[in-house]
């Protein structure tokens, strides 16, 4: 078949129905809460994988979760000096509960992370994958993962107020 | 083995993807027809488009003598 046509779009819009708002929670992570930058992250990925298909990728959404990090590696790029000169809009009002809180918290700290770093924290803790896929996702070494994991951790007690020994 | 920093980390992210927005479905209609592009007619089209360089721009392969308008 040739490369860049997409035999079966049914199978993509399967894979978007089956795997979107999984996807779209993990880029909202990703990009610390920013819904909108988050939805264009994986609507881009969609848009990719309705144009090539899901022929010959072995686990769609290890391919997706990957293409994401990667697109929102070429963006936070782009968009370092931009954040630095901009204050952080709030897209919600997190209200007084506990859980709000929670969110209000977590997501500004991540901001303190590297995008590998955060995508290792989040691929770990709220995906619940094994080093080896992480490192799979990202296309490193699981040392790299381990290293990462080590040093977000790390960044996280201290953006949390949280003591070493927890 | 995990420490209840990890725990705690795990449970803040479970809470923050809950506020994520809602999955709005494919970017494509993928059940639009997809069109062909027209066929070009010869001498039809962006004027750089049709090859050469300086002298030869838009003006359809014939080069013109210097100082000719090409009226």
């Amino acid at each position: 078949m040739m490369a860049g046509v997409n035999a079966d779009p049914g199978r993509v819009a399967e894979f978007a129905r089956a795997n979107g708002q999984a996807l779209l929670r993990f880029a909202y992570l990703l990009t610390g809460g920013r819904g909108a930058e988050a939805e264009d992250l994986v609507q881009g990925v969609l848009a990719t994988l309705v144009e090539r298909g899901l022929n010959g990728i072995a686990d769609p959404l290890a391919y997706a979760r990957r293409a994401v990090v990667n697109a929102h590696r070429s963006q936070a790029r782009r968009g370092i000096a931009e954040r630095a000169a901009l204050p952080r809009l709030v897209e919600r009002d997190p209200g007084p509960d506990r859980r709000s809180e929670d969110r209000a918290v977590i997501l500004p700290a991540l901001e303190a992370l590297s995008p590998d770093e955060r995508a290792v924290v989040i691929l770990r803790y709220y995906a619940d994958l094994p080093d080896e896929e992480i490192a799979a996702v990202l296309g490193c070494a699981r040392a790299t993962v381990r290293s990462h994991a080590h040093r977000a951790m790390t960044k996280l007690r201290r953006e949390l107020g949280e003591d070493e020994r927890n | 083995m995990t420490t209840d920093f990890e725990t705690k980390i795990k449970a803040m992210l479970e809470d923050a993807a809950d506020s994520a927005p809602d999955f709005t479905g494919l970017p494509v209609d993928l059940s639009a027809t997809p069109v062909r592009p027209a066929r070009r007619a010869p001498g039809v089209g962006p004027a750089d488009s049709r090859g050469g360089g300086v002298g030869r721009r838009g003006l359809g392969g014939r080069r013109l003598a210097v100082g000719s308008r090409g009226g």
